[in-house]
């Protein structure tokens, strides 16, 4: 399974960011959203929950992903 | 999958989504659900998050689609047909086998097969860490299926990271911290021998002599393939690894001298088992040795193993030394890599580290057959070693319905 993201580089609000550190930084991310796929599909196939609770957790669990880890981006950028 | 997002100078975008199924829909409302969202954040997440929020998001409803989740969730309410059991019609006749087969509930059978699925999907990836897993199908009326992980001690931080994500939600991952070896010796234990060679046909459940060591005698295995039938034990009760040219496998006989059954035919060390060819003057039988003689008249599927889980039943065996023990089954579709170099698949856990010693391996695990006479068991399959660690214990060995998909064998 292939993913292609096609990002619009040189974007006037975003800072010098080498490409390589965008590279790892998306390598963890899916990792990360493999991970959190596949323990929320374990727990729902040992528990009658329905279907769109399912997607709620994932969509909500991305979102908080995102806001959390871009907190923590914005204090490494502050010196 | 394909995504592809273009983002434009004043901040619109279009979202494209190609994938089979239902993942359009899925797209278009996750999209307008995330516009919504974005409106909302403004001032909180920049662009950059919200396409990162938006990449993530669809790599994850394609990783759910790729998993098949819907398969499960989206389930019936129906009934399906599963087959249960290869079973003798003719117990005389080894050669004549038919399916059994019972109705179970459709949401319930989603669930099972998609663990089965997700179980394969974990062993084949073998992510680090991994020592295996195996599945415990639900109760028909729950119609789930619990996939039960060991992960390695020296990786407790990656437990830590899954018990903060999922704070007060239990998950079956478990940490593996102490393991016990297959031990060959057999001091401190009787094994029990048999009484008696005067008939030509040796249960199954007494005590059977490798060149090393002692095990318990298997019932008749048949090869419908060369139509042959076999005696079968542990192969690890040949120590260095049983060699199908120079050794054999006898039995001790109570107050007489030890006989030759025969000399090694296949020894498959990755399912843990030994075919013996018979030698002239025995058979191997199909009942196993208790108190009240057991004859076995075929084998359970995969899928009929989950049905005894679902119905909360119980497996039986008889080993030379700890004799009949009964216990629940823990899991099935097992995959343990803690033992050996390899991992061994479509292992079958059950009871505790009490019905098991050394010198029990090369017995079966089975169960009473429902529908035929009170004496007719059907075999789950091998029992080879026993494993403790803080939350669990359990004797494991290889399924029968594993031994005839690789190798055709049967009981």
């Amino acid at each position: 399974m292939a993913s292609d993201t096609t990002d619009s580089s040189g974007r006037a609000d975003r800072p010098t960011t080498t490409i390589a550190s965008t590279a790892v930084r998306l390598a963890a991310d899916l990792l990360i959203v493999t991970g959190w796929v596949l323990l929320l599909t374990l727990l729902f196939l040992q528990q009658p929950w329905p279907q769109w609770a399912f997607y709620a957790l994932l969509i909500v669990g991305i979102g908080l992903y995102v806001t959390v880890t871009a907190t923590w981006r914005s204090t490494e950028r502050s010196p | 999958m394909y995504v592809n997002i273009s983002l434009d100078g004043t901040a619109e975008y279009t979202a494209q989504y190609n994938a089979r199924g239902m993942e359009g829909t899925h797209t278009e409302s996750l999209v307008s659900r995330l516009a919504t969202i974005r409106d909302r954040l403004e001032a909180g997440m920049d662009r950059r998050e919200f396409l990162r929020t938006l990449v993530t998001g669809g790599y994850a409803l394609g990783v759910a689609q790729f998993l098949g989740v819907d398969d499960f969730l989206a389930a019936d309410d129906g009934e399906v047909p599963i087959v249960t059991a290869l079973v003798r019609p003719d117990p005389e006749d080894p050669w004549s086998l038919e399916e059994r087969t019972r109705t179970v509930p459709a949401t319930w059978y989603a669930s099972v097969t998609k663990a089965f699925e997700l179980n394969e999907l974990l062993a084949r990836t073998a992510f680090t860490g991994y020592l295996g897993s195996a599945v415990v199908p639900g109760s028909y009326e729950r119609g789930t299926a619990s996939v039960s992980v060991g992960v390695s001690s020296s990786f407790d931080s990656i437990r830590e990271t899954f018990d903060r994500l999922v704070d007060g939600v239990s998950l079956d991952v478990e940490t593996i911290t102490d393991i016990d070896e297959i031990e060959d010796g057999y001091d401190g234990f009787e094994p029990r021998f048999v009484d008696s060679v005067s008939s030509a046909e040796i249960p199954s459940g007494v005590a059977c002599e490798t060149p090393g060591s002692i095990a318990t005698l298997g019932p008749v295995m048949y090869d419908p393939n060369t139509r042959q039938e076999f005696f079968v034990t542990a192969e690890h009760a040949f120590g260095a690894g049983a060699d199908p040219t120079t050794d054999r496998l006898s039995l001790p006989v109570a107050g007489a001298e030890t006989v030759e059954l025969g000399s090694v035919e296949y020894a498959h060390p990755v399912e843990d088992i030994v075919a013996v060819a018979p030698g002239n003057r025995y058979r191997p039988s199909n009942t196993i040795d208790t108190p009240t003689p057991a004859r076995i008249r075929g084998q359970f599927t995969r899928l009929g193993l989950a049905d005894l889980i679902a119905r909360d039943e119980t497996l039986e065996k008889v080993g030379a030394v700890t004799g009949h023990t009964t216990g629940t089954i823990q899991g099935i579709d097992a995959v343990t890599c803690f033992t050996d170099e390899f991992c061994r698949r479509g292992q079958i856990r059950w009871g505790g580290e009490m019905d098991l010693t050394d010198g029990d391996s090369g017995s079966v695990s089975y169960h009473a057959d429902p529908e035929s006479d009170d004496r007719d068991v059907l075999v789950a399959g091998f029992n080879n070693a026993r494993t403790w660690w803080p939350g669990q214990s359990y004797v494991w060995g290889v399924g029968a319905y594993r031994l005839t998909d690789v190798y055709g064998y049967y009981f």
